[in-house]
């Protein structure tokens, strides 16, 4: 008895000093993590929307629920950003959304720009794990000439238009790696596609450029 | 044995993962490029110094309060205890990284998390800092440390100018160059391990 007394008590005094320590550190790195996390971020949305003035978030309130099904509270997320030419935002330039999607060997993050008829003006990958050499080439945006990836091949599609080569598409993807394009590809097709209606533009309207 | 020799041991005679062949998993993973090596380096180093100066100084403390009974039974929990310092001081690099040096902690990924079943720094609180005092174990923390970031430097010096003609980031070999791929896959540093291995052995085999 007297042994599993000395134990816990080692054990409980060492968790505790820990717990302690980490959460001292943590209230001060915090707000340093958010502010380069939403750097990242604003810096990306500048990439894809370069003429923007004034960049919106919409967000939208998602129940977090618990293992019963009962709803806990509304977490708000941001589903997609306004970009505004002039900064009393009533000139309306285009829209700029996240798309994720499961790749070769990671999840690849994408920030993608349309204007306001829904076709796709830049884009920028965030962040990705691919196969150095041959994924990892997915980043690289020279200019398109038509026969190598390029993120700038993705400028003035709608997203019909979003379909790689092998799958019969318009999307030059990455040689050795269309995992990777069409992962990209399909992140942002599926994406737009959810979002077109909320964001007030017809699937119709944007399909006529076909 | 002095202070200094007790850091010198790390580097080339204990040297962890060419001699101890502890380690090797972050070792495969993160020599791929000299900002990745010197990364893992460091960041391995500060919790090897901080667990094994702190585990050091708890078996000295539990020496004054405990009696020989007493220590004997909380041996027992010893390693959990070394898994939760080690953790908390692992967390601390995460958040620290990740806080100031967010491209690193990006590119380091989910090998910073890694570093609390790094082998090497566990083996160090079982095979050192329980057994010796403060001192001496925060050197040997030093030691091992800057061993381990030797070894990664001198694997990753030759996986990044081969595998992607760069050296410290920088293109040095030229447009011309054709990357050779499979060097800055695992594969590459499996051959390249061998290799040094190989050659330290035949060293030693030759001075003997």
């Amino acid at each position: 008895m007297k042994n599993i007394l000395r134990l816990s008590i080692v054990m409980t005094i060492v968790s505790l000093l820990s717990a302690f320590l980490l959460a001292e550190l943590y209230s001060i790195t915090k707000p340093k993590i958010e502010i380069q996390k939403m750097a990242k971020t604003m810096e990306a949305l500048k990439m894809v929307q370069p003429d923007a003035r004034v960049l919106v978030p919409v967000t939208q309130k998602i129940p977090v629920k618990d293992g019963a099904g009962n709803i806990l509270f509304d977490r708000e997320v941001i589903i997609y950003y306004q970009a505004f030419a002039n900064e009393d935002s009533s000139q309306l330039l285009g829209f700029a959304f996240k798309s994720e999607g499961n790749g070769y060997s990671s999840v690849i993050e994408t920030m993608v720009g349309i204007d306001t008829s829904g076709q796709i003006g830049r884009i920028k990958i965030l962040s990705q794990k691919e196969t150095p050499g041959l994924g990892t080439l997915s980043e690289d945006s020279e200019p398109f000439t038509g026969k190598k990836w390029s993120t700038k091949q993705f400028e003035g599609k709608t997203s019909k238009q979003l379909k790689v080569d092998k799958d019969g598409g318009q999307i030059v993807s990455i040689t050795g790696a269309t995992i990777t394009s069409r992962a990209i590809t399909n992140s942002i097709k599926s994406k737009l596609e959810t979002l077109l209606p909320r964001m007030g533009i017809s699937q119709d309207k944007n399909e006529e450029g076909n | 044995m002095s202070l200094f020799a007790e850091v010198i041991k790390g580097i080339y005679k204990e040297n962890p993962v060419f001699r101890l062949v502890l380690g090797l998993c972050p070792t495969l993973a993160l020599s791929t490029s000299m900002s990745n090596a010197i990364g893992m380096g460091m960041a391995a180093t500060f919790v090897l110094v901080c667990s094994n100066a702190i585990i050091s100084l708890l078996v000295l403390l539990f020496s004054k309060i405990l009696s020989e009974e007493g220590q004997k039974s909380i041996d027992k929990i010893r390693i959990p205890v070394y898994i939760v310092i080690i953790a908390c001081f692992v967390i601390i690099v995460e958040m620290v990284m990740s806080a100031y040096f967010p491209a690193l902690s990006e590119s380091l990924g989910i090998f910073i998390p890694l570093i609390v079943v790094n082998c090497i720094i566990l083996g160090r609180a079982e095979g050192f800092a329980n057994k010796n005092s403060v001192l001496p174990s925060i050197a040997d923390g030093i030691g091992m440390g800057l061993g381990f970031t030797a070894a990664l430097c001198s694997l990753a010096i030759v996986r990044e100018l081969l595998g992607s003609g760069k050296m410290l980031g920088h293109a040095v070999l030229g447009a011309g160059y054709k990357p050779m791929l499979i060097m800055i896959l695992p594969p590459g540093a499996f051959f390249l391990i061998g290799i040094y291995l190989g050659i330290l052995n035949w060293l030693d085999l030759r001075k003997k």
